[in-house]
């Protein structure tokens, strides 16, 4: 059973007086253990996209199905609490929070969802893995560009949730930190996590299962 | 951790990361509550002075020599000591009007701010047998003789350390301190004509001389009244002074509504002070929580991306906004009351109208709605400026963050 369903999904703008669908009659599935990538141009509506599908954005039309369940029909507590729980979302971007070590960025997740804490050593295997252990008790505003990016990732795959969604997630990393963090994502997807991610370098799509691009507003399988 | 624990380590851990802005934020809540505690306590103390002046007038009319009236106005409103003389045959023609109930004489003189003196003080001596004004108050609290040479003080009078007080070379003892007036009469020592007459042929020896001490009986410095209540005052005064001329009429009444007045005036600067104050405490939360969070936008999209519930960082904010309104309550009471007690003297004086600071259970209540108003302001300055982005859609809020 597909763990996210997306159905005739559709989000529309309007930009001086005109609409635009930013994603125009979406049909996607993902099931545990897929490893999604999608490329597309800048503008071709992928983090719309991604946004529909984690429920923070409402679609103009459409439904997104988690788990059996309409996110339509879920008050924003339930599915805040999926997104605490079974989705984590990787944005473009930093997203890191200032007032919080690396460490208590990486464990927040569980303060707020009341859950139990992953162990040190499950937090110092992701923190090896992406070489930040040395960072962990660092504020944000003294790591550069590219630890925070890896802190973020590993705030999103220390628990080994349902589905990662990254957008972008190795934009500004090196190659060999690129391909690190691709390992992971394969490594966790081989463990049943459902993943999806959308990247502009296509020399990460080898490690994909199956290839989608986006072209203004419309999906379709490459691979 | 419950949510409210975790709610407020979050919000202190933003706050200490800003220290700039919560230190602003900090002291417009300091602002409000500091205005708001000295506020209320100046107006409490203000009708305070009026109510117990009310209270301790006892006569309906005081009659005082032509030309001193100020000087009495002066010795009932501020203390300032004063001495002024009439014939005593006011005080007999007084007595005999129809409509008077009772009539009593004071003597006034003062003591000096010399080696001579205790302190320089108003010096009231009283006719202990027709007295109705100074009795009823001197039963509160003295039981001991005052005729046999000891004196009562006044709230403000500060004996020496050997508990006596010292007049033209001679100590006194204190037969008691009398309760607060909120008057003039605070800075006041009261005694009988006997004791009076001892001190005034002190003050002849030492070169100071207020009248002959040996025709002092002759002379009265007011005669109080009380008129009965069906009595016209005004005929009464009419009375009065058709047998005793050269002399002028101080109706109780009338010196306190005046009193109210110039009251009225202070309350009224008080209320608009405390009202711009507020409004401007108020304003500058909002203000600053609206700039701070406007910033923050991109945190409280992290924070939606990991899973928090609009509502959730509404409580999240309200943390903050309630930790600050309060923290700044609480210093701006501690102001506040370093504000009004240690200076309570020099704002009585400075105020010039009768001043009773309130009591301690009304300064904790006042204290309690300085914290709790700033609480308020913080809690729903942070609130209303939260509310738009927590509701606001995350991926736009996250890219008009960044």
């Amino acid at each position: 059973m597909a763990f996210l369903e997306a159905q005739k999904l559709v989000k529309e703008y309007n930009r001086r007086g005109k609409t635009f669908r930013a994603v125009d009659d979406i049909d996607f599935t993902i099931e545990p253990g897929d490893f999604v990538m999608i490329e597309g141009e800048s503008g071709s509506g992928k983090t719309t996209f991604l946004n529909l599908l984690t429920g923070l954005t409402d679609p103009t039309s459409g439904a997104v199905i988690i788990d059996g369940r309409s996110l339509k029909e879920t008050g924003d507590k339930e599915i805040s609490k999926i997104r605490n729980q079974k989705i984590k979302y990787i944005p473009q971007g930093e997203s890191l929070l200032s007032a919080l070590t690396v460490r208590e960025n990486i464990l927040f997740p569980f303060t707020i969802g009341g859950l139990e804490r992953p162990s040190e050593e499950r937090l110092l295997e992701v923190s090896d893995k992406l070489g930040i252990t040395d960072l962990l008790d660092e504020y944000p505003s003294d790591l550069s560009g590219g630890e925070m990016r890896r802190a973020t990732i590993a705030r999103a795959v220390i628990n080994k949730p349902s589905l990662i969604i990254a957008d972008e997630p190795t934009g500004s990393l090196d190659s060999a930190n690129t391909f690190k963090v691709m390992e992971i994502f394969r490594d966790i997807a081989s463990e049943g996590t459902a993943v999806i991610v959308v990247t502009h370098q296509k020399e990460t799509l080898g490690y994909a299962t199956r290839v989608l691009e986006m072209d203004q507003g419309s999906l379709k399988e490459v691979v | 951790m419950s949510a409210f624990n975790e709610s407020f380590r979050f919000g202190i851990r933003n706050i200490r990361k800003r220290p700039y802005r919560s230190f602003c934020l900090v002291l417009a809540a300091v602002i409000g509550s500091y205005a708001l505690f000295v506020g209320l306590a100046l107006k409490a103390s203000l009708n305070n002075g009026i109510g117990r002046m009310q209270e301790r007038m006892g006569a309906d009319l005081m009659i005082v020599p032509e030309s001193s009236e100020i000087e009495a106005r002066n010795i009932l409103l501020t203390g300032e000591p004063e001495f002024f003389y009439m014939d005593v045959a006011v005080a007999t023609a007084a007595a005999e009007i129809e409509g008077v109930e009772c009539a009593t004489s004071q003597f006034y003189f003062t003591s000096l701010s010399s080696d001579c003196c205790s302190t320089r003080v108003q010096l009231i001596a009283f006719d202990p047998d027709t007295d109705f004004v100074i009795g009823p108050w001197i039963d509160e609290r003295v039981t001991s003789d005052v005729s046999n040479g000891s004196v009562i003080i006044g709230s403000e009078v500060t004996p020496l350390s050997n508990g006596k007080v010292k007049f033209y070379g001679n100590e006194y003892s204190v037969a008691g301190k009398l309760g607060e007036t909120a008057t003039g009469l605070d800075h006041s020592v009261f005694m009988s004509r006997d004791t009076m007459h001892g001190i005034l042929n002190d003050a002849k020896d030492k070169g100071y001389q207020f009248l002959n001490p040996e025709d002092d009986g002759a002379w009265v410095s007011t005669v109080l009244l009380r008129v009965s209540d069906d009595a016209d005052i005004t005929a009464v005064e009419k009375e009065i002074y058709n047998r005793a001329g050269g002399i002028r009429f101080i109706e109780t009444d009338k010196l306190i509504s005046d009193v109210a007045v110039k009251l009225g005036s202070v309350e009224n600067i008080i209320n608009v002070t405390l009202t711009v104050l507020l409004v401007f405490s108020f304003l500058t939360m909002i203000l600053f929580f609206s700039v701070i969070f406007h910033e923050r936008k991109k945190e409280f999209a992290v924070l939606r991306i990991l899973g928090t519930s609009s509502r959730r960082i509404c409580f999240f904010s309200l943390t903050e906004g309630i930790t600050i309104g309060a923290a700044g309550g609480i210093i701006g009471l501690v102001l506040g009351i370093l504000t009004v007690f240690p200076f309570n003297h020099y704002i009585e004086n400075s105020l010039d109208v009768p001043y009773l600071m309130p009591s301690v259970a009304a300064v904790i209540l006042y204290g309690m709605i300085g914290v709790l108003v700033t609480t308020l302001f913080g809690s729903l300055s942070s609130f209303l400026s939260t509310l738009s982005l927590a509701h606001a859609e995350t991926y736009y809020t996250m890219r008009t963050g960044e």
